[in-house]
């Protein structure tokens, strides 16, 4: 029986004459877990706003064709209305949690519908145990994590008792432990509950194989609805196309029928390499993957002895004004020229640490010098000349009106000669691609573009050191790609870039050196294929499937040399 | 950093919102109508103990800098501004305005018991703030004035997340070169002005984000029912027996004159066996209250009943 039917969607948000869907059409059985995905712009959140009528209800605009939901139609009544029946979760649990304390706020949506106290309180218990959020019921929100909160937004949309879970890029806002468990969970409530439920998500590697249905959208319309498999035979020479790394991988070598998760591509390579999965197969000649098997402090004593690091930490600690203490004796050094990420679980210390390297922080014990000079009383503004620092969210860096005004702003805030301006102005816009943007406000642009714009503001200045915290959390593939390249580019020029992130694939592809954080204690440090190649959990998916086969693989250049060898 | 309500268990916490506002308001209340400094030192200290009571007196006790901040300022204005007073201990001064500046002994001793009043309103405030629940304290309203007190609440969520983001947003601007900090004041003060759009912008997302994720749970659908409800134990009994006893009797020992403190034109002060334990009232029923919840905890039979 359809509980979802989407019939020859069309809509336009208002002063736009470009529709954001285009004639999609759409069906979602009882119990099915829809997987949505496409590229930012590409319709996925009006698509999900349409479902529990938000569109056109809440954001106005003009809607063509019709969506019903258990036999309702959306336009026919209100989002209050179809609250009981469609529950829906955003990207963001900071703007949807409405009191302080968890109870009262998975209590909220059954005080709107006015349910008596006693089914209330049966249903928000029910919820809780289910959630296993018993134990946050005397905590305040803000002192809940991400996941946390996330969990509890995704509590007090169940305890309505919806039909369809429809679900908005809700990990985005997540590190990889709690997007694990906060998509496990949802896993559990579809098998256990037989809950329809509709996911939008960037992050597919982690739930493609839950899906019994993908969907892809692009420019508003529906270029795809199938299985998952099916899904990947179809992406083939579609670039664009999010899939798992080992999906892409065989799909692009071997074509028909790729493995969807780490499991069945370890099945596939065992069998390629014709031997069990515990025996390692040896790579030999110039293709093999590359291991530095460098002892850290002899590579620590030749890059000093090399030259003078660009950044000098001696044994640093920081501990904020609560007690806590983030860093615990960090020592390490990076020299002109590395591209570094630094990697490790929520609250470890990264962004502590790199905090420090422009001043934003001091230390509480120890030194940290940049290019030579000790940070201690020198000015952020004059270390950012030498520091340039992108932060994680690029919404809250742009102070301009304009594109080109944003860019103006940065040269001017650092100083420097005014009659070069225009041509680095110039520049900059034509190698961001964002020359056609160029009067535009930048809070009116898409995510990936706002996060060009950050970014250009920031490289405008030629900073020695780039430090990015968390660049590719929430963005698509297409935008990574493009990141990807910019920094490429950069530390091409000689640069230094340290990037701190979540996200091991993107870290691997570009980084040469990895540096790993717990509890605020550098854990390991070294080249990438050793780092990555260590650790169990904060690794690649690649190296996930090769380990024990072929050592070594973390990248995608890797993973297909490895590949070919054992074909 | 000020400290704010955290969920601690104790009986004084679980206690009626109401029970917990009168308790707060019966200090204040004495604090305001009593002058005798000894009697301030009272209300303190009883705040002390029920603080105490409610798990809290470390966050309670950090407060002392603003105490003692407001407090000092009292003390040395008041001697500076009062001509009143017959024993002057220095002669200073003609000073524009003012006059002679002369300081008395009860002028200081006045500052003095201001200053205690004052501790003993903002410890009294502080104490509300750690004990009760602000939801809760809320819900209170919930049917009379629902949305205003939704929209506190929602105030006062956002309140958190508003600092972290103004913080978030000021550390952009630094890390730019934008927001400076150095030079002269005004300087600074121009550079961090965008903070202030920033923060405008970043508040309007999340308002209309939230807008958006209350509509999709119903908010506005009709009447609103009620998840808390709120019951007087005989714990609540208990605490609005005690603070009544010692509003009612603190009043009528004031009536009859047995703790009056004056302290112009000469400190004088009538000792009565009577007026001291006036004194000493508040102190004793927080210790009342402190003794109920410290044996409910360690005696079941009572916990049930309490």
């Amino acid at each position: 029986m359809e509980l979802v039917k989407v019939e020859n969607l069309s809509y336009w948000y208002p002063g736009r004459d470009d529709p954001s869907l285009a004639g999609v059409n759409l069906t979602l059985a009882a119990g099915e877990f829809v997987l949505l995905v496409g590229p930012s712009g590409s319709g996925k959140s009006t698509l999900c706003r349409a479902l529990n009528g938000l569109v056109p209800h809440f954001y106005g605009g003009r809607m063509e064709g019709s969506v019903a939901v258990s036999g309702m139609e959306t336009t026919a009544c209100e989002v209050k209305d179809l609250a009981a029946h469609v529950g829906m979760v955003f990207q963001d649990p900071e703007n949807q949690l409405v009191t302080e304390n968890p109870v009262s706020e998975v209590a909220f949506g059954l005080e709107n519908l006015g349910v008596d106290t006693v089914h209330m309180q049966k249903r928000v218990e029910e919820v809780l145990a289910t959630l296993r959020l018993g134990a946050l019921r005397n905590k305040r929100v803000s002192e809940l994590s991400g996941g946390e909160k996330q969990k509890v937004v995704l509590a007090s949309v169940l305890v309505m008792h919806p039909e369809v879970l429809v679900l908005d890029e809700p990990t985005s806002q997540l590190d990889p432990v709690s997007a694990q468990d906060f998509l496990a969970t949802l896993k559990a409530l579809n098998d256990e509950l037989g809950l329809a439920v509709v996911l939008a998500e960037h992050r597919i590697e982690r739930c493609f194989h839950f899906a019994d249905r993908v969907v892809v959208l692009d420019e508003g319309r529906l270029l795809f609805n199938g299985t998952p498999s099916q899904m990947a035979s179809w992406s083939r020479g579609k670039p664009w196309v999010p899939l798992p790394p080992i999906t892409r991988l065989f799909l692009e070598r071997n074509g028909a029928a790729p493995p969807l998760t780490v499991k069945q591509g370890r099945e596939r390579l065992s069998a390629l390499a014709g031997v069990n999965t515990s025996t390692a197969l040896e790579m030999t000649g110039p293709e093999a993957p590359h291991a530095d098997d460098e002892n850290p402090r002899k590579r620590e004593r030749r890059r000093r002895r090399e030259d003078a690091p660009l950044i000098e930490v001696s044994d640093l600690w920081h501990v904020y004004p609560d007690g806590t203490e983030s860093l615990r004796g960090i020592d390490l050094a990076i020299s002109s020229g590395e591209f570094v990420a630094i990697i490790g679980e929520n609250g470890s210390g990264k962004t502590t640490l790199v905090k420090h390297f422009n001043g934003l922080l001091r230390p509480s014990k120890g030194r940290v010098r940049l290019a030579g000079d000790d940070t201690k009383g020198r000015d952020v503004s004059l270390l950012a000349r030498t520091c340039g620092m992108l932060l994680q969210n690029p919404n809250m860096m742009l102070v301009s009106d304009t594109v080109e005004g944003e860019l103006e702003t940065s040269l001017k805030a650092l100083g420097g000669q005014p009659e070069t301006w225009p041509a680095l102005i110039e520049e900059t816009l034509e190698e961001f691609e964002l020359s056609p943007f160029r009067r535009e406000n930048p809070a009116d642009l898409s995510c990936g573009e706002r996060e060009r714009v950050a970014l250009a503001s920031v490289i405008i200045n030629c900073p020695r050191l780039l430090v990015l915290d968390e660049p590719t959390r929430g963005v698509d593939q297409q935008t990574k790609n493009k990141l990807c390249r910019h920094l490429g580019d950069y530390h091409a020029q000689g640069n230094t870039v340290v990037l701190v992130t979540h996200d091991l694939e993107f870290a691997a592809e570009v980084c040469s050196r990895v540096i790993l954080l717990a509890g605020g204690r550098a854990l390991a440090d070294g080249d990438k294929h050793r780092v990555l190649s260590e650790s169990l959990f904060y690794t690649t998916q690649f190296n996930k499937s090769f380990r024990g086969l072929v050592p070594g693989v973390v990248t995608s250049a890797d993973a297909s040399r490895a590949l070919e060898a054992m074909s | 950093m000020i400290p704010v309500y955290r969920f601690r268990g104790t009986p004084l916490q679980k206690s009626h919102p109401a029970s917990q506002l009168l308790m707060v308001l019966t200090l204040i209340t004495l604090a305001l109508i009593n002058d005798n400094p000894f009697y301030q030192l009272s209300i303190i200290t009883a705040a002390g103990v029920l603080a105490l009571s409610a798990g809290v007196f470390r966050e309670w006790a950090s407060w002392w800098k603003l105490c003692l901040f407001i407090g000092l300022a009292a003390l040395i204005i008041n001697p500076l501004v009062s001509r009143a007073g017959s024993t002057v201990i220095w002669r200073g001064p003609m000073v524009p305005v003012i006059g002679r500046l002369d300081i008395t002994l009860e002028a200081i001793a006045y500052g003095a018991g201001m200053a205690l009043r004052l501790t003993a309103v903002i410890w009294s405030f502080a104490l509300l703030s750690l004990v009760m629940d602000p939801d809760r304290a809320l819900g209170l309203l919930k049917g009379r004035g629902s949305r205003s007190a939704l929209v506190s609440a929602l105030s006062m969520r956002m309140v958190p997340t508003a600092m972290r983001d103004s913080s978030e947003i000021l550390d952009a601007h630094r890390a730019r070169g934008i927001a400076k900090d150095s030079g002269g004041r005004l300087e600074i003060l121009k550079s961090r002005l965008p903070l202030l759009g920033g923060l405008v912008n970043t508040s309007l997302d999340r308002a209309i984000g939230l807008a958006e994720a209350m509509e999709a749970r119903a908010y506005g659908t009709g009447r609103r029912s009620r998840y808390h409800t709120y019951r007087f134990s005989s714990g609540d009994v208990v605490i609005d027996s005690l603070m009544i006893t010692l509003l009612g009797l603190s009043i009528a020992g004031l009536a009859a004159g047995l703790s009056a403190f004056t302290y112009y034109p000469n400190l004088s002060w009538k000792v009565t066996p009577a007026g001291i334990v006036l004194i000493f009232l508040p102190f004793i029923c927080a210790l009342l209250v402190l003794a109920s919840s410290e044996l409910s905890k360690r005696w079941n039979w009572l916990k049930l009943r309490i």
